[in-house]
């Protein structure tokens, strides 16, 4: 009996051993999370390992994505690439377009899915929050990372594409305020990138100036904000960001003062530009409250002088403007302000 | 003895009547559910064992009582007419009538039982080995040798083609073989690049990338050590920084047109002839005057830091672990 006894528990033994070695090897850790034993090596390159690699490029499920289909019936560059295959998802497309290097394709790709004939679904807001979110995974983010490894050039390049491929959709307009503040910082870490030299030259000042914008504008940073030194390259960019706190915080003639003193500088258009649009913006907000504080105390027309003024402000603003859409937004502004004074 | 006897027979009876009586959907225990199976299917290597224990375990004085007993009963024929002997045989056959008529059965459900009893093993050891192979993939991919893993995993495939769970294996070999696959593109490409321009931070990144996805390739570890010893070069930029504080031209031009690729990005150099000695002569002071408000230390640290040495040494590292300081 004891024999017997013996031959069970050894046997049990030896089961219990097996199981245990199967179960390990299914939780092992090797499984689940391989590409984070892999060392850490350029943000731009991490960036487009942890989102490509995983992608199931040889994709055996029965149909492409909506997206996918969707793109598949336009013309453009990579157009033959993409009917070869099916893809999950036209994000996996794009990525294995990044890993191939093969910006340019990736980005008429993009285009082609994001500029929609009239006749098609509208580009719904949802869709543009993961538009967002793949040029700020993809572009944006290692930006920042590459700002940090003093790669002043590279950050710019980073910056300038993520730029261009969120002009594709003017999310200017949408109801949505988070897709317009990403598409905001998108275009301001573009004008604060722009003069690589500049970067070199004054690290902490942008990289502070990176953070804020990073941040969304958040109030914590605005001490830090006002103690950056008054140098002449940082001026303008440290005059705008000013300029947006006091915007935020309903302020309108502080930022504009602010935005004044920032479009000043040549070196930097794009820093111009914005700053252009947003003393228009400023100066069409403060007339609209003017004109609607007006109304609220009695007055039954608006101050039609001052109407005047800020019109001709306006079309003075214009010329400086090189950019379609803003100059657009200023058409805008103009126009509305005709009309509240018709 | 006997009390023993009846009492251990009663008890397997009853285990064996509570084991029938269970059945899975009664047990809410997955284990025990489990244990329950695994008795089902082994319940005739159970009753060998049982029997041979019982042997075993059997005093030999008792094993000779019982020898003596049977035995002594025996019927012999020694002496007796020859009619006796006719009606022993005649029923013997008919005792032995019933059993001859079940043998063919018997033995048709002992061949089912055997075969029974060989597919399972066989599932078991094919699953083991199935599991076996996936654990050897496992390990060699965590090892870094991507090739190995692989052909492990190749094996699976092969070995076990319509295994539903092959959609796992095959997503492992989707990203081990994207890996080998981009490993290699990356290195051909900062070839390509260093070839029409020279040692430059963007080939550099995609040679040591090739290292990353691909650590045991000797040739591209062998070219990043090169690389790294290149490019350490503690030197070059304090010399050139206090060449520029000290307005020596000379020093400065000769360093920018050497090391300039090392200095500063291609963004900073493009276009304004650095490389091409004195044909084009740069204007320092004008296009590096943003160095002017750094310090030595943070000039040298944005330097170092723009080629990310410090993460290529620890991939460089992390490659020659894996295959030992001999690779």
């Amino acid at each position: 009996m004891v024999i017997l006894l013996g031959v069970i528990d050894v046997s049990v033994f030896l089961l219990r051993r097996k199981f245990q070695a199967i179960n390990e090897s299914v939780r092992s850790p090797s499984y689940s999370t391989q590409a984070l034993k892999l060392p850490e090596f350029d943000p731009v390159l991490d960036a487009i390992h942890r989102q490509g690699l995983y992608h199931d490029f040889k994709y055996s499920g029965r149909n492409s994505s909506s997206a996918v289909l969707a793109v598949r019936k336009k013309e453009f560059r990579a157009k033959d690439l993409l009917a070869a295959n099916e893809y999950e998802s036209l994000y996996c497309f794009l990525h294995k377009m990044r890993m191939e290097g093969r910006l340019e394709d990736e980005f008429d790709t993009l285009k082609s899915w994001v500029e929609r004939a009239p006749a098609e679904k509208p580009f719904s807001w949802w869709q543009q929050g993961y538009f967002l979110s793949y040029i700020y995974e993809t572009y944006l983010e290692p930006a920042g990372q590459s700002l940090k490894n003093s790669q002043y050039g590279r950050a710019r390049w980073l910056a300038i594409e993520a730029a261009k491929r969120v002009r594709m959709v003017n999310m200017r307009a949408s109801s949505n305020p988070e897709l317009r503040n990403g598409y905001n910082q998108v275009l301001l870490t573009e004008a604060l990138l722009w003069q690589p030299k500049v970067s070199f030259g004054h690290p902490r000042e942008i990289g502070i100036l990176f953070d804020i914008v990073d941040s969304d504008f958040d109030k914590s940073h605005f001490e830090e904000l006002s103690k950056l030194a008054v140098d002449p390259d940082i001026a303008p960019l440290r005059s705008y960001w000013l300029g947006v706190y006091e915007f935020r915080s309903k302020n309108l003639p502080a930022a504009l003062d602010y935005f004044k003193a920032a479009s000043g500088v040549h070196e930097n258009p794009k820093l111009k530009n914005l700053a252009l649009l947003m003393q228009a913006r400023c100066l069409f907000w403060i007339q609209n409250n003017t004109d609607t504080n007006s109304n609220a105390t009695g007055g039954t027309v608006p101050n039609n002088l001052n109407s005047a003024a800020t019109i001709q402000r306006l079309e003075e603003l214009m010329p400086g403007i090189d950019e379609t859409s803003y100059r657009d937004a200023v058409q805008y502004y103009i126009e509305e302000l005709k009309r509240s004074r018709a | 003895m006997k009390q023993k006897v009846g009492l251990f027979a009663a008890g397997v009876s009853a285990a064996l009547a509570v084991i029938g009586a269970l059945s899975p959907e009664r047990v809410e225990n997955l284990r025990l559910d489990f244990a329950l199976f695994l008795v089902r299917q082994l319940r005739f290597e159970i009753g060998i064992i049982l029997i041979i224990g019982i042997l075993i375990a059997i005093p030999k004085t008792l094993k000779t009582r019982i020898l003596a007993r049977v035995t002594r009963n025996f019927p012999t024929f020694k002496g007796r007419p020859r009619e006796d002997k006719f009606v022993f045989v005649i029923i013997l056959i008919l005792v032995l009538f019933i059993p001859l008529i079940n043998t063919p059965f018997l033995l048709y459900e002992g061949l089912r039982a055997t075969f029974t009893r060989v597919s399972f093993y066989r599932a078991w050891l094919y699953s083991s080995y199935r599991q076996e192979l996936f654990r050897e993939g496992l390990a060699r991919e965590g090892a870094g040798d991507s090739h190995k893993a692989l052909y492990y995993y190749r094996r699976i495939i092969q070995f076990f083609p319509d295994d539903p769970r092959n959609s796992l294996v095959q997503h492992k070999i989707d990203y081990v073989e994207n890996q080998i696959k981009y490993a290699g593109t990356y290195v051909e490409r900062s070839m390509s690049l260093e070839k029409r321009q020279g040692l430059r931070r963007q080939s550099f990144f995609l040679l040591v990338e090739g290292l990353r996805l691909d650590p045991t390739n000797d040739y591209v570890r062998n070219e990043v050590r090169t690389r790294i010893a290149k490019l350490s070069n503690e030197n070059t930029p304090l010399e050139f920084f206090n060449a520029y504080k000290s307005k020596d031209e000379a020093k400065a031009q000769r360093l920018l047109n050497e090391w300039g690729w090392y200095l500063f990005e291609d963004d900073f150099t493009k276009g304004i002839g650095v490389g091409q000695p004195t044909n084009n002569p740069v204007d320092i002071w004008k296009e590096y005057s943003f160095i002017a408000g750094l310090t030595a230390e943070e000039f040298h640290s944005a330097v170092k830091k723009s080629w990310e040495l410090e993460n290529a040494r620890k991939v460089l590292e992390w490659s020659t672990s894996l295959v030992g300081p001999n690779g």
